[in-house]
């Protein structure tokens, strides 16, 4: 989902915030560049493989139908997109029926089938390249490293005028790919229903030292025993254990700040801000989420 | 409780509050961070805790005092209670259950007819205060059950005491008294 994509890139611009400001400190303390190189790829590395598994999926599988809106003397083309993890960047595949070059004037605007539109702001050729030629990468914008794909690579952009060439022949693919830089429109809102099966954990165990108790005189402590024998607690009076298992046999969890957390009765309602919701493995960063719960 | 009624009322009990005394100092903020189910209120110096069954809300208090809400009957009260030290007990308090009593007990009850309210308090003053302006309800105090009974126009009552059984002849005691001021329901 496009949410994803946006994490991945908020979190390798952090990971780079950080390796940048760290060249100095780095210098200082007599470590060689290379140190900081492979600490930004150990940590690249960690965060691709949590964040990698969504991003290729989406490499791999999600594709939408597009319906290029043309000027009227172009033919009516579908296209299937491919949204990658490249920053800005979304893969159009045309069908294989497209003759060679494709010229694709600027100010183009693409739906998808869900409705979503991308503006194409450059005039965009698409050529064919000799088959084993590797394509050139012209974009300013950085393109993370992914493993080797089974479907056709999609190839970098140039900018005013695009030039694209594709490296395979038509006949090995069904469909020619060409990639176009491109600012879709990214929202990160989840409706009530996404959380509804969140369970609320409280927090992490504490290790204060427990109270010791009041020292009592001898003859209430003998009193005090006779109520005890008489009433003692034992697992006749336990909680059923039920939930506890479920509770916390969980990684999903959010971390974050909260503005108000309300409950009536046992009605409850967050309005949590400045955080990450870790949910079926995935990251979703937000500034502001709120969530409803019953207990 | 056991005496037989012409009339057969159903008094139903809605809250049952009870106290009682774990015999320890219990750490709040240790409560707080490693129980289930828990609300700290710092700013009360009391932590909530919620048992799903009986379903019921303690507040808690450093000092070793509980107060139990929600329960339906005083069973349910003292279980509930029980459960709850065991809860602390388990999260290493050295708890002993003691001084558990039942403080108040609430009930409604609704009676088959209207009740002409300014009539109900004139015939029973001072026993009986209606104030409109203030509440809906006429209050009737029954000084030797520590019962308050609530009267609406509508024939519904709502009734506090000290226990199910106070609480029961509080209604045994108010019915005729009210027969005595009832209106017809489409007045």
């Amino acid at each position: 989902s496009p949410p994803n994509i946006n994490t991945a890139k908020l979190y390798l611009s952090i990971i780079d915030d950080v390796i940048e400001s760290m060249k100095e400190l780095f210098l200082d303390e007599g470590l060689e560049d290379r140190v900081l190189d492979d600490l930004r790829h150990l940590w690249e590395t960690k965060v691709m493989q949590s964040k990698a598994m969504e991003d290729f999926r989406k490499n791999n599988i999600n594709s939408s139908d597009f319906v290029l809106q043309l000027p009227a003397n172009y033919p009516r083309l579908v296209l299937s997109l491919t949204l990658t993890n490249t920053q800005t960047l979304a893969t159009f595949s045309l069908p294989a029926s497209l003759a060679y070059p494709v010229q694709i004037p600027a100010g183009v605007t693409l739906q998808t089938a869900s409705g979503q539109l991308y503006k194409v702001n450059v005039p965009v050729v698409v050529t064919q390249a000799p088959v084993g030629h590797q394509p050139v990468s012209n974009v300013s914008q950085k393109v993370p490293e992914r493993s080797e794909m089974p479907a056709p690579q999609p190839v970098a952009v140039a900018q005013n005028p695009v030039l694209l060439q594709e490296p395979e022949p038509p006949s090995a693919a069904p469909h020619k790919l060409f990639t176009i830089p491109c600012l879709p429109k990214l929202d990160l809102d989840y409706t009530y229903s996404q959380l509804s099966d969140i369970v609320q954990l409280d927090g992490a165990a504490d290790n204060s030292d427990p109270e010791e108790d009041e020292d009592l005189p001898l003859e209430e402590n003998d009193f005090l025993g006779l109520i005890n024998a008489e009433d003692p607690l034992n697992s006749g009076d336990d909680v059923v254990e039920q939930d506890i298992p479920d509770l916390f046999d969980t990684d999903n969890v959010i971390v974050c700040q909260y503005d108000k957390i309300h409950r009536s009765k046992n009605r409850w309602k967050f309005h949590l801000k400045d955080g990450v919701m870790s949910y079926g493995g995935r990251d979703y960063v937000f500034s502001k989420a709120i969530g409803e719960a019953e207990w | 409780m056991d005496s037989k009624n012409d009339e057969a009322l159903d008094i139903i009990v809605t809250n049952v509050v009870a106290t009682f005394r774990t015999r320890c100092h219990l750490n709040l903020r240790k409560i707080a961070l490693e129980g289930t189910n828990v609300i700290y209120k710092p700013e009360m110096g009391k932590v909530l805790m919620k048992l799903r069954k009986p379903k019921i809300t303690a507040s808690i208090w450093s000092s070793g005092k509980i107060i139990c809400t929600g329960a339906t009957s005083e069973e349910e009260a003292k279980l509930g209670a029980r459960r709850l030290a065991r809860c602390l007990q388990k999260l290493g308090f050295k708890v002993r259950f003691s001084a558990f009593r039942v403080v108040n007990v609430l009930a409604v009850c609704s009676m088959p007819f209207a009740v002409h309210l300014i009539n109900f308090t004139t015939n029973n003053r001072p026993i009986a205060s209606y104030e409109p302006e203030l509440h809906p309800a006429a209050t009737y105090r029954i000084k030797n059950l520590k019962a308050t009974v609530q009267v609406f126009s509508t024939g519904s009552l709502t009734v506090t005491g000290p226990n199910v059984q106070n609480v029961a002849a509080a209604v045994e005691h108010i019915y005729p008294i009210l027969y005595e001021c009832q209106k017809p329901r489409c007045k």
